[in-house]
């Protein structure tokens, strides 16, 4: 089956088998590193990537389910000026990230921050907590998103 | 290595994983895991291989890996040990089909024969007269606590092998690299040049990733030998064992300890390489810091037919002293004591050895820490408060929200290891200064600009007047790699932050009078440890000790009954600290994950306080472990205090609502 749809912004078109794990067609035909399959089952939060906007877990998304959609990851994220914002939340919050689910946590983070600046406490937490990671402070990472938020609004104002 | 660039790189994915490994043609492997926790193999039926694809399972690879002389099966033999034990592994270029070709592997599994019984070993411990000591016991007091397995993590981690001719590369995820190359070549019958190991940072603040990396990496290097190819496979990290603990103690009019019994048991599934190091920690855990010198100790370690167990963040440390302490709380309540008091009267005093015999450092904080601890958390007057609303509750005429508590607990937690196996004890590392002023430093665990790794760049660059920038951590020598032990238990705290000082000091005096470059190796061996017997558990089984006081106030709401921690005030003395800001967030996150150890159910939605204070006794020299002590200390705290607030003796962690309620927890 030929599916194509837009990564990182470009027009793509795979041929693959329709039932092959996103998370692995975007990993093995594509080269994207950011996101990763620990778990296989929608535990880890590792896989995430934006569809339409929207966070989902490719290791749920059948590869025919991309057809026509426009997929962001890490890689077309972090190519843009305003990912310094996400980066200067976790580090001014000093956030310890393991490599695995940094990218994750990332992508969570600009999932919100596109759809809101002034994000509710809860909304906070359950950014904070999409990923499943039980080696950093969730208080930390949601202070980190916080303050993400914050810096992404002055460059808003600021352009 | 700048800070922000790592993190940059690490968010947006840039920094390399172990999966990020040999290119496009590496072959993706996956298992075929045991369906049932026990039973027999009667038979297996491959279904034909498609081309490209190759698979492996026990009988092609009968071989063990060995960890400090500990055997672990890489497939299931005949018998399955554990549910999702890997019985064979498959590799393919494409992991739908590789998923495909394993979803038609028929096998049949018979029952196991005869009951399961789970397989225990046990060992006794004694030392004075028990007996003479409860027939003039004061008191006998009485303390039980069952702490359940941990369950393996979710995540997986991902192990590569890339092939190149006869060489193969390993990239893990591992604190034991040397063990890596050790067991890969016996899995391949090849020499141990021909093994490379490249790490990769493990999960922050967590000793998990001790053996099992190894099993993957040699599983792995089995199927991309048979396919000549690269190969990438995933495992998931195992859980870490529970116990069940029995302790009774004799006191004196004095309230003082003057004999224990304990009988215990350890659950730590089907394996549980480096068992015996656990055990110990445990059983020194069990004394806490006050000195006993008669006592009776049953241990056992039960083997049931559950995933295999590996360390846990203290490596029994925290399993023990949740019980000691929890002990000797019980002990300070039943006296009629102030708490406070009762654990400051019943420290060791110099000369004295504390716990089951071990010396006592010199400089030994802990009444001074004690002392801060208490005074900031207002400790006694609050404890006895509570004390007295417990006390009095069925007079109040309406029930408030929330009843309160409060809870203290010591702790200390040895750095490094303890057994003597003597592959677990050594340590390298090298300085190589080259003509172009770059520093590298060669170690055997990386960890690309983390906190830890910053600071002995700082350090070094400090000793030798060079700017971080020119210095780099590599991990590619033999040696350094080959033989080193597991850099875990505050290893690399200790041990190789001396290391690097030692080698820096040395390569300053060499600057200026060798020509450029020039390489200075610092080691240390530590076969055995001369100075502790662990027969009669006297001497001084650690490289140096982190001392710790923790005190915990909680809610408990009259309505949910749901446990709400208010505040957590932690006073440590972790030595010199090599980076202020980053000791206290680890310290942080100890606090939250030994939150979510103490109670479920509950997804907390305040934040709790957490006042930390770093102890500073003087000792400039020694930097120390300081993220494990909240797992030591917290725990008992945190029970006393729902205890205290409940007036429910809760014996089991995780606390739930369910057994406050079923416990009688009313007016
Ligand atoms: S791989 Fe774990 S949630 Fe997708
Ligand atoms: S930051 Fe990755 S497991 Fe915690």
């Amino acid at each position: 089956m030929i599916i194509s749809f837009f990564l990182n912004g470009n027009p793509v078109e795979i041929d693959t088998m329709p039932h092959h794990r996103s998370v692995d067609l975007l990993r093995e035909s594509f080269q994207i590193k950011s996101i990763q399959q620990s778990c296989s089952d929608a535990l880890c939060g590792t896989c995430l990537i934006l569809m339409d906007d929207r966070p989902v877990l490719s290791c749920l998304v059948p590869a025919f389910e991309l057809k026509f959609k426009d997929i962001w990851t890490m890689e077309g994220i972090s190519s843009k000026k305003s990912y310094a914002d996400i980066v200067g939340g976790y580090k001014s919050a000093h956030v310890q990230l393991c490599n695995s689910c940094a990218p994750a946590r990332a992508l969570a983070t600009e999932a919100l921050l596109r759809q809101t600046l002034r994000p509710s406490a809860e909304l906070v937490r359950e950014t904070a907590e999409s990923v499943n990671c039980s080696c950093c402070s969730t208080r930390r990472v949601m202070d980190a998103i916080l303050r993400a938020a914050k810096l992404r609004e002055k460059r808003i104002h600021e352009s | 290595m700048d800070e922000g660039r790592t993190l940059s790189e690490k968010m947006s994915g840039r920094l390399k994983k172990p999966g990020d490994a040999g290119g496009k043609r590496v072959l993706s492997g996956r298992f075929l895991k045991a369906p049932a926790a026990s039973g027999r193999i009667k038979s297996i039926e491959l279904p034909e291989l498609p081309p490209g694809m190759v698979c492996i399972t026990g009988k092609d690879s009968p071989g063990k890996t060995r960890f400090a002389g500990v055997p672990v099966p890489l497939f299931t033999g005949k018998i399955i040990l554990w549910e999702g034990q890997p019985i064979l592994a498959a590799a393919g270029l494409n992991t739908t089909e590789v998923d495909e070709w394993i979803s038609r592997v028929k096998m049949e599994i018979a029952p196991p024969e005869g009951n399961a019984e789970p397989l225990v070993s046990e060992k006794l411990i004694e030392k004075g007269s028990t007996v003479e000591a409860f027939s003039k016991a004061f008191q006998v007091i009485e303390e039980r606590i069952e702490i359940p397995q941990t369950p393996p993590s979710s995540a997986a981690q991902t192990v590569v092998c890339v092939k190149d001719g006869a060489n193969y590369t390993i990239h893990a995820a591992s604190s034991w690299p040397g063990s890596i190359r050790q067991n890969v070549a016996a899995a391949l019958k090849t020499d141990k040049k021909n093994i490379h190991v490249r790490t990769y940072p493990v999960s922050p603040g967590s000793n998990k990733e001790l053996w099992f990396p190894t099993v993957t990496a040699c599983q792995a290097a089995l199927l991309s030998n048979r396919a000549k190819k690269s190969v990438r496979i995933n495992s998931t990290a195992p859980g870490y064992p529970g116990g069940d603990f029995h302790i009774r103690g004799a006191i004196d009019a004095e309230g003082r300890i003057t004999a224990l019994e304990i009988i215990f048991t350890l659950f730590c599934g089907a394996v549980f390489p480096l068992e015996e190091e656990f055990f110990e920690r445990v059983l020194l855990g069990l004394f806490s810091i006050y000195p006993c010198r008669n006592y009776s100790i049953l241990g056992r370690i039960s083997h049931e037919a559950s995933p295999p167990s590996t360390f846990g963040p203290g490596a029994g440390f925290e399993l023990g002293f949740l019980a000691g302490e929890l002990f000797a709380s019980r002990v300070a309540e039943l006296s009629l004591s102030p708490p406070g008091g009762w654990h400051r009267e019943s420290f060791p005093v110099p000369g004295q050895a504390f716990g089951p015999g071990i010396v006592l450092p010199k400089d030994f904080p802990m009444k001074d820490m004690l002392n801060t601890a208490l005074n900031l958390s207002d400790f006694e007057r609050k404890s006895a408060s509570f004390e007295q609303t417990r006390l009095s509750r069925h007079h109040l005429d309406s029930e408030p929200e929330f009843y309160r508590g409060i809870g203290l607990s010591c702790g200390w937690f040895g750095n490094g290891f303890l057994s003597s196996p003597k592959d677990l004890g050594s340590a390298f590392l090298t300085l190589t200064l080259d003509k172009d002023g770059e520093l590298t430093i060669e170690m055997p665990s990386l960890n690309h600009g983390g906190p830890l790794e910053r600071a002995w760049s700082n350090m070094t660059g400090e000793i030798l007047g060079i700017e971080d920038k020119s210095i780099n951590f590599t991990n590619r020598k033999i040696k350094v790699n080959q033989e080193a032990g597991p850099s875990l238990l505050g290893r690399n705290v200790s041990i190789y932050t001396k290391l690097l000082e030692l080698a820096g000091n040395d390569l300053l005096k060499r600057r200026f009078r060798d020509p450029l470059p020039i390489s200075v190796n610092r080691s240390r061996r530590r076969s055995g440890n001369r100075s502790w017997n662990p027969n009669l558990l006297e001497g001084s089984p650690f490289e140096n000790i982190s001392w710790g006081v923790g005190i915990v106030e909680i809610a408990v709401s009259t309505v949910t009954m749901e446990v709400i921690p208010t505040q957590i005030w932690l006073v440590i003395d972790g030595g010199k600290l090599l980076m202020p800001d980053f000791a206290k967030s680890a310290v942080e996150i100890s606090v939250e994950q030994t939150l979510r150890w103490c109670h479920t159910g509950n997804e907390q939605k305040e934040a709790t306080l957490v006042d930390i204070q770093f102890y500073n006794n003087g000792n400039k020299r020694i930097s120390k472990d300081v993220s494990t002590l909240p797992w030591l200390m917290i725990p008992a705290a945190y029970l006393q205090a729902v205890r205290q607030a409940s007036g429910v003796i809760i014996s089991r962690i995780p606390v739930t609502p369910e057994q406050l309620r079923t416990g009688g927890m009313a007016k």
